[in-house]
């Protein structure tokens, strides 16, 4: 059934058999098998082919520096995920794999047309071809590129994967549990420091679970059976298998992703440790010879752990080139355990000068030490250029004053590689990355461009640039820099090791924070009872708030149009909980206060509440809000809502760093008020409906005041006489808990006066009609108050924050864009939103020149007409005749007519009423 | 999940700085943040053109080119600025991995933090529109160490004055002025190097 | 419509806890809160010694039957108890208090497993021994900026911002689907 599986021995679960498919073929394998294992098993070798020429390939290696063996696979209820390596996957009941980038199939692929072309198709082809004729491109070239390139074609359905991000902190965190990363992890745990050990494999050991060595004089299994009964027994010793890291950051910081957890897919893991343990191995790296690319050209130490970890046989008569004596003498006993022919140990004199086998490698030559020239039939080759420590994730961050690694240590036992070699006696192509088709000619193009920079070399060849980052590539191509340009090899140095190690799933990164999870959302304390009412929302930032209340039948432009008219006739509600609010407390408030806004404080009695306006340090305006004399020192500040988090920090960097001196205490209400604004002609009305225990006639309570006590002797408020819409109106402010019942009384006693809640829509018609300045529209981070026609609001005796820079000359200029309103020449013609001012027409195809530009633009319904407000050059004395707006999106000119922007009820009287 | 360091200069309001300086016949054109790729068709384009004409000695105030008005050097010391809020680069962006030492609650994460900007010496409110000038829109090239704030936001809520080494990452900090209680001893076992 | 004035509860369970788990999440209703903010130390020395007849504890919680005092701030202080009614000894404090009671949502985790679910979504190590002893820190649980504080592992109280209430309660549902609870 598996014609390769060796009879006994392996770390598999012979007792568990799995069912899995590979191109539509049925196979079986074990438990504890990958899918590389069991398709060798089965003897499959042909399992991919490559990017460019389509070259046949098959499985190099068994872990995670695999080059080749590039599959899609699909798990049992999963979903389908290309460019894995099959040697990464672990084989799973159900599993559905297939190779990728071949056409009908991997066998037979039509782009292997492309080797014909290889000529052509060289490094750094794409710069120099598809260029003729020219219009080709767009109609042709483009579209068969995008046919042609690539590796897997992605799923584009939804991932229904679970994913999770955590974080975990400890002493010392080991990262790999070969021989060294266990015994640094015993040692630091069994000194008493907390310990997190993390391992990619599915098991602890690292090649100690193959390998027929010995450790501390003990067979290498033996030693591992005795290290897990220690790591088992002690507490602040964690394991996680599973586990890769992939990033390492500054202060100990490391990202990893641990896969196939019972729940999730995949959780990316942030480490914080205190020191970290890089116990990463080393990598083996191939031999550089044509066709090394051929299926059934392996490293040996991976053939190694397929005959002894996995039980099987990857071939039936194998060729050993192996430099490294005592490698050679291991992978030797391996094939004799498995029963493995050996047709030629090739010695360290020899070079191999060509290959054959089209699907398969079949026959090896070479030339032996005394210059003779052999060949012999085989299946199988085991390769082995030397080791190469795995340094790339310690690396990903630099030491201080050391940024590169010493590359002639790193590559020290790939010294008897390449550069001996003769080149003339070559046949056919040598590949050094095999994942993208980089070959040994294309780095010598390179280097006769004028390329030689390793950096360069990488991105014009683009080797070591694919899923496995040149694992069993970049040390090849240093030796053959070496022997293309002489340069020492320390000169010529290693490209920059960065972030991912090995592919992470961009579903572990996100983790849970998935659709409206992705940020927090903040609701004010009238959610629930908005919902109730069928209230439709809008996101405004953070915050999810009320747009506007349609009753049954009702399209939005019919509810926002009975709200607004609700308001202008009799009484409306609305939220205003978003506000930021701040407590001011301590002896010098005033002064803190009167510091922070323009407007002069002193005169502010308690009881009494003033509109104010608080500049950057440059003078430009930045937020607008209220301040409350509350009581004796003691006083109550509002923001934006869009600026309240800005303010609020702002403040308190004022106090701590700036003005240490003065004696103030902060704290944000914000969430603690609910806020509910009534405002009407009949909002007094309603107000004493709702048995406020104090006076609220005109003379007791003024506009612009703040009163405290109770409402219906129960409910403990705070009730502002102020007013956004320009009706006389009250904001209702009770601690948050009671909000629901505050608007129960609200809407139940407002029945009376045919009440209306209503929502930002409304809201910001009702300023609009007023000329209520707002941020983001007026307020626009390049506005002065005198530009909107507030500098009579200035203090002209003290000094607060941009006073200073307010005195630059062109902030001064008559000639600046001032606030006007604005309503159509014609009487009825709708302003197009967003647009600019001219003192002439648009015609198309013109540069026009600006004189100003809209900052909001309504159909009013109070007015029955449109009206918008603008920023004009020279604002109300603007004398250059007529004057439109101007939008070339909508195609349209309006002649408009400039009017003092307050457009309803300009002397105020309805805010006294 | 990729990082790169060093830096980048950006102006304050967010926009680049083309045209004269006080020294006459000498032009710049720097200050573009990351913005530059996209825009330098356009600016070198109508800087060529300018420095190309004749009548270089003196005022070019009148004949600088319209796009480039705007982003003289000037526009700090005399002018308004430009503000690009939401356009232009900001200097404060960044990225979360560092472990910042919070004088009051030890060694913390990054993203508890909010960035404050380069330290700086506030001027009184009624000094002089050049001081002010100076503090905001004026900086020293960066040492060994910068000193800048930051706010703990998802912490004590205190600013911190903060010194940073850009090369190792090395970081010291400090409460200013008076406050209440004692720092807590939570720097054991929080990470760092 | 009721007469009687009720305090609402923030939140509501949305119906995303995983029917297999076994952490549940309730909102403790109607605590009072108040930030205390001296001007000087001995300002809250004073209130200690008024409340818990002991001086302060920086970095942890002072506890009564009552009154629990966060302590995580090196100029300020948060007050709590389990209803909205200060209690006789800080009356003569007023201006050191800032009521915020409403300001506030507390969360309640309940399962032996509650601590060790809530330290791996902190951005601080809740885990290390100074934190455990303290039984309180403020930190950030995902993106939200919470005080958590504990008695024991197995009821861990989160205090929120009252906006983002909702949204945590629903944002820690949604993390336990991630969890396998057995």
């Amino acid at each position: 059934m598996q014609p390769r599986r060796l009879k006994k021995g392996g770390l598999i679960d012979r007792s568990q058999r799995l069912q899995f498919t590979f191109n539509n073929q049925q196979l079986q394998g074990y438990s504890g098998d990958s899918l590389a294992s069991a398709l060798l098993a089965n003897n499959i070798h042909l399992v991919a082919r490559s990017i460019k020429y389509h070259r046949p390939r098959g499985i190099l290696s068994a872990g995670l520096e695999e080059t080749s063996a590039l599959v899609t696979c699909k798990k049992i209820n999963g979903v389908s995920v290309v460019n894995l390596k099959a040697t990464e996957v672990q084989l799973e009941n159900g599993l559905i794999a297939s190779s990728q980038n071949c056409w009908p199939g991997v066998r037979f692929d039509i782009g292997s047309l492309l080797q014909l072309f290889s000529a052509i198709l060289n490094a750094g082809f794409y710069y120099k071809t598809f260029m003729w004729p020219k219009a080709a491109w767009h109609r042709f070239y483009e579209k068969l590129i995008r046919r042609i390139a690539g590796q897997g074609r992605v799923n584009a359905d939804y991932d229904t994967n679970l994913y999770d991000n955590r974080n975990a902190f400890c002493d010392v965190l080991v990262i790999g549990s070969g021989s060294t990363g266990l015994s640094a992890a015993l040692e630091a745990a069994e000194s008493g420091e907390s310990v997190i050990l993390i391992e990619q494999d599915n098991q602890l050991g690292g090649s100690a679970l193959w390998e027929q060595t010995r450790i501390d004089l003990l067979p290498a299994a033996k030693w591992l059976a005795k290290v897990a009964g220690k790591v088992e027994a002690l507490d602040n010793l964690r394991v996680m298998t599973r586990t890769l890291a992939f990033g390492h950051y500054d202060h100990g910081c490391i990202m990893a992703v641990q896969r196939n957890q019972t729940v999730t897919d995949a959780i990316a893991w942030r480490f914080r440790a205190n020191r970290i343990t890089f116990a990463c191995g080393a990598t083996e790296q191939p031999l550089v010879f044509p066709g090394n690319d051929r299926p059934g050209i392996m490293l040996a130490a991976s053939v190694r752990q397929y005959i002894y970890r996995y039980g099987v046989a990857p071939g039936k008569r194998a060729v050993l080139a192996i430099r490294n004596p005592a490698e050679r003498e291991l992978t030797r006993q391996a094939l004799i355990h498995a029963g493995i022919e050996i047709a030629m140990d090739l010695d360290s004199g020899s070079q191999i000068y060509s290959t054959r086998g089209r699907r398969h490698v079949h026959r090896v030559y070479w030339v032996d030490e005394q210059n003779h020239r052999q060949n012999t039939n085989c299946d199988l080759v085991c390769m082995s250029g030397g080791w190469v420590p795995n340094q790339q994730l310690a690396s990903q961050i630099s030491a201080p004053g050391k940024v590169k690694l010493d590359v002639k240590q790193l590559l020290s036992d790939t010294e008897w590689n390449v550069p001996k070699i003769d080149i003339s006696i070559i046949k056919g192509l040598s590949f050094l990355d095999l994942q993208n088709d980089v070959t040994r000619k294309d780095l010598e193009l390179a280097v006769g461009e004028g390329y030689e920079h390793i950096e360069l070399v990488k991105r014009y060849t683009t080797l070591g640039m694919g899923t496995d980052q040149g694992k069993t590539a970049w040390p090849n191509a240093i030796r053959e820099l070496e022997r293309i340009s002489g340069r020492d090899i320390s000169d010529i140095g290693h490209t920059t090791f960065r972030p991912a190690y090995s592919p992470v799933s961009i579903g572990a990164l996100v983790g849970a924070q998935t659709d409206h999870y992705m940020t927090p959302i903040r609701r004010t304390p009238f959610h629930q009872s908005f919902s109730k009412m069928g209230c439709v929302f809008q996101t405004s930032g953070d915050w999810i708030y009320s747009r506007y209340f349609p009753k049954p039948g009702e399209s939005m432009e019919q509810a926002v149009e009975r709200e607004v008219l609700a308001v202008r006739h009799s009484i409306g509600c609305v939220d205003m909980s978003t506000l930021g609010k701040v407590d001011v407390k301590g002896r010098d408030a005033l002064e803190f206060l009167s510091r922070l806004y323009i407007n002069n404080l002193d005169t502010l009695q308690i009881g009494r509440v003033r509109y104010v306006l608080m500049l950057r340090e440059d003078g430009i305006l930045w937020d607008d809000g209220i301040v409350a004399h509350l009581g004796d020192s003691h006083y109550l500040i509002t923001m934006t809502t869009a600026n309240a988090g800005a303010v609020w920090k702002w403040m308190n960097k004022l106090l701590h760093l700036h003005w240490p001196e003065l004696d103030v205490q902060l704290t944000s209400v914000s969430d603690h008020w609910a806020s509910l604004a009534i405002a009407g002609p009949n909002a007094r009305h309603l107000l004493a409906r709702l048995q406020p225990d104090f006076e609220i006639d005109r003379d007791n309570f003024p506009f612009a005041s703040i009163r405290q006590g109770l409402l219906a002797n129960r409910l403990p408020c705070r009730i502002l006489s102020v007013s956004f819409s320009g009706e006389l109106s009250y904001e209702i402010n009770v601690p948050a808990g009671y909000a629901v019942w505050l608007f129960e009384q609200v809407m139940h006693k407002g029945v009376h006066y045919d009440i209306a809640a209503y929502g930002l829509e409304a809201l910001d018609i009702l300023r609009i009609e007023k000329g209520h300045i707002s941020v983001g529209t007026e307020i626009d981070g390049r506005t002065t108050p005198a530009d909107l026609g507030l500098g009579g609001m200035q203090s002209k005796s003290k000094s607060f924050i941009g006073s200073s820079l307010l005195q630059r000359p062109a902030l001064g200029h008559s000639n600046r864009k001032k606030l006007v309103g604005l309503t159509p020449a014609d009487g009825h013609s709708p302003i197009p939103v967003a647009s600019h001012l001219c003192h002439a027409p648009w015609q198309p195809g013109t540069q026009p020149k600006l004189v100003g530009n809209l900052t909001a633009s309504i159909f009013s319904p109070t007015l029955q007409q449109p009206i918008a407000l603008a920023l004009l050059e020279n604002g109300q004395s603007d004398s250059q005749g007529k004057l439109w707006v101007i939008s070339p999106l909508e195609n349209r000119s309006i002649e408009v007519t400039v009017v003092p922007p307050c457009f309803v009820d300009p002397k105020g009287e309805r805010l006294h009423g | 999940m990729r990082h790169w360091s060093g830096t980048a200069d950006i102006p304050m309001d967010g926009n680049a700085i083309v045209g004269e300086t006080p020294i006459d016949n000498l032009y710049i054109n720097c200050g573009w943040g990351y913005a530059g790729f996209k825009t330098t068709p356009a600016v070198g384009w109508n800087l060529a053109q300018w420095l190309a004409q004749e009548n270089h000695h003196g005022n070019h105030k009148d004949n600088t080119p319209e796009m480039l008005k705007a982003f003289s050097l000037r526009r700090f010391s005399d002018d308004a600025l430009i503000d690009d809020a939401g356009i232009g680069p900001y200097p404060w962006l960044h990225w979360h991995m560092l472990l910042l030492p919070c004088p009051h609650c030890g060694n913390r994460d990054e993203s508890e933090f909010d960035y404050g900007g380069r330290s700086v010496e506030m001027p009184a409110l009624e000094a002089a529109t050049m001081d002010w000038h100076q503090t905001l829109h004026t900086r020293k090239p960066m040492e060994e160490w910068v000193e800048e704030f930051w706010f703990h936001t998802a912490g004590c809520e205190r600013w911190v004055r903060l010194w940073r080494n850009p090369i190792t990452h090395e970081f010291a900090s400090e409460f200013i002025g008076k406050f209440v209680g004692d720092p807590v001893d939570n720097n054991k076992n929080n990470g760092g190097q | 419509m009721a007469d009687t004035l009720f305090r609402s509860a923030t939140t509501f369970d949305s119906g995303l806890i995983p029917a297999d788990s076994q952490l549940t999440i309730t909102e403790v209703p109607g605590i009072g809160l108040w930030s205390v903010q001296p001007d000087h130390y001995s300002g809250l020395v004073m209130l200690t010694q008024k409340v818990f007849g002991t001086d302060p504890n920086p970095g942890g919680l002072l506890q009564d039957e009552e009154n629990c005092l966060i302590q995580l701030w090196p100029n300020k202080a948060f007050l709590r108890r389990e209803n909205a009614a200060l209690p006789e000894s800080t009356l003569t404090l007023m201006d050191l208090l800032t009521d915020i009671s409403h300001g506030f949502c507390e969360l309640k985790l309940s399962d032996i497993q509650a601590f060790d679910f809530v330290s791996v979504y902190c951005s601080a190590d809740v885990t290390q021994p100074t934190t455990r002893t303290a039984r309180t820190i403020r930190c950030l649980l995902g993106h939200y900026p919470i005080v958590i504080w504990w008695n024991n592992t197995s009821d861990i109280r989160i205090l929120v911002d009252r906006s983002y209430a909702q949204s945590l309660r629903d944002y820690l549902a949604h993390l336990m689907s991630r969890w396998s609870w057995d």
